[in-house]
């Protein structure tokens, strides 16, 4: 007879984190198949999101650039989330005839960035825009080069508006002193990274956490991507209903919270 | 682009995508040593893959200097200079080697003393940033430079001597609303992470995966 144990199959420690990942896809699985049902999800008004909508508007206006930065991260989820920024931004402001500028650190960044910035001109019906190394800039792979060579381009080129969605450090500091210098609006993700405060302290519009990566979502508007924004809600219900239940229990002594995540 | 080539690039993206996420989740959280040696060839890949991106990078920088230069553009003789020192740079680190102590002693006297001027002003530029930040126009910002100063005046050594209380009550506030605001942004970006990584398989963020759709 074959007999089989958790800890034979899932790794010491990791059993109750693996619980938790299904239910989340879970959760979104569902909501997807809601909405793919007719359910329509409603999105909470972002910040970040009308300053950029409005501030495109005035770029378009004012006749100057956008500028996207994915920062210093490598490809991270932050920087993953700059890169389906930047593709939303730059199909926006396409269809605007605003041009917009993509700035990394890292060169396989850049690739991507590449990529899609072409598909995202592409499908504003701009394919004649684009050309390589003209609207994604790499600069150098230091922060040195990253910081001057962007500020530079903000200095150049006077973006109405400035989005910086990624791992931005203290060191690019310059990059937000000079887009606050040039009178650019600028909109900052503030998310996992210890060194979120220059963002903070910079920035006109904050994407707080969870919002720097539902801004692609909430940009499209379209209902099947912003249905997993839902499925991510219950989630996090589920969080606070785990921290309360389990403050509680810790309260009266009892250590089953400790004991479960600990599997 | 043909739509044929289109949709064999988008989903042959996708399937190595899909395969490099399982592999990466699946040896994490199972014990399956096939299943790792698969993870570790593919982390190996990755390295290979980034080897080749910074070549890309090069070669657009280089692309677009030459460009720049061709048209005379603004600050075209920066550019020049740029590339003959990247060309310097790269024959001088194939010949010697990084490591040896001549092209330690040349990249830390070069790069070195200008990375202590960028730390430098950036010294001004923050003071500037909380300038703007910390002007008390109404009462959210009038608690912002109340946390300043108090932050402020905890590093100070002789505010502490004069008042030794203030620690105390500045470790609460940050022990308290600091750890705990800065926690839930941790978790909720967290959560954000695998929901994005979620719709990226699903195909319903935009970018060099949703081509095939815009093709139609």
């Amino acid at each position: 007879m074959i007999s089989f144990s958790v800890a034979q199959i899932i790794q010491t420690g990791r059993v109750f984190q693996f619980i938790f990942l299904v239910l989340i896809g879970a959760f979104i699985i569902l909501a997807y198949y809601l909405s793919k049902r007719g359910k329509v999800w409603e999105i909470r008004p972002l910040e970040a999101l009308d300053g950029i909508n409005e501030h495109i508007g005035r770029a378009a206006e004012m006749g100057t650039p956008v500028l996207v930065s994915c920062g210093q991260g490598i490809l991270n989820a932050e920087t993953i989330a700059g890169l389906s920024v930047i593709g939303e931004i730059a199909a926006k402001s396409a269809k605007m005839g605003v041009k917009t500028y993509a700035v990394t650190m890292r060169p396989q960044v850049v690739v991507v960035a590449e990529s899609i910035m072409r598909q995202a001109l592409t499908s504003a019906g701009k394919t004649d825009w684009y050309l390589p190394g003209k609207y994604v800039k790499w600069f150098g792979f230091d922060w040195l080069s990253f910081s001057s060579g962007t500020s530079a381009l903000i200095l150049e080129h006077k973006p109405a508006l400035c989005v910086y969605i990624g791992t931005h450090t203290n060191e690019s500091i310059q990059i937000f002193e000079t887009g606050a210098r040039t009178g650019c609006v600028q909109v900052g993700g503030l998310g996992s990274q210890a060194y979120s405060v220059p963002v903070a302290m910079f920035a006109d519009y904050l994407a707080i956490g969870t919002e720097q990566y539902a801004l692609s979502a909430a940009l499209t508007k379209e209902p099947m991507a912003i249905s997993t924004l839902a499925g991510e809600d219950w989630a996090k219900v589920c969080m606070i209903i785990l921290m309360v239940f389990g403050l509680l229990l810790n309260m009266a002594n009892i250590n089953l919270f400790y004991t479960i995540m600990g599997w | 682009m043909s739509k044929t080539l289109i949709y064999v690039r988008t989903y042959l993206t996708r399937f190595l995508i899909i395969v490099g996420i399982l592999s990466t989740l699946i040896s994490w959280y199972f014990i399956s040593p096939e299943i790792n040696v698969v993870a570790n060839e593919l982390t190996a890949w990755s390295v290979n893959i980034e080897t080749f991106a910074l070549f890309v990078g090069l070669l657009t920088v280089f692309s677009g200097y030459l460009e720049s230069i061709k048209k005379r553009e603004r600050f075209w003789q920066y550019h020049v200079y740029s590339m003959i020192l990247i060309i310097f740079w790269i024959i001088f680190g194939v010949s010697t080697g990084v490591y040896t102590v001549l092209y330690q002693k040349i990249w830390i006297a070069l790069k070195g003393n200008l990375a202590v001027a960028m730390l430098g002003q950036i010294g001004f530029f923050c003071v500037s940033g909380a300038y703007r930040t910390f002007r008390m126009k109404n009462f959210r910002t009038a608690l912002f430079a109340l946390c300043c100063v108090m932050i402020v005046a905890m590093n100070s050594p002789l505010v502490v001597a004069i008042f030794p209380e203030i620690g105390n009550i500045v470790s609460f506030f940050f022990n308290s609303f600091a750890v705990g605001g800065s926690r839930a942004v941790i978790m909720t970006a967290g959560l954000g992470g695998i929901v994005l990584g979620i719709r990226i398989l699903l195909g319903l963020e935009r970018g060099a995966l949703r081509a095939a759709e815009e093709a139609g």
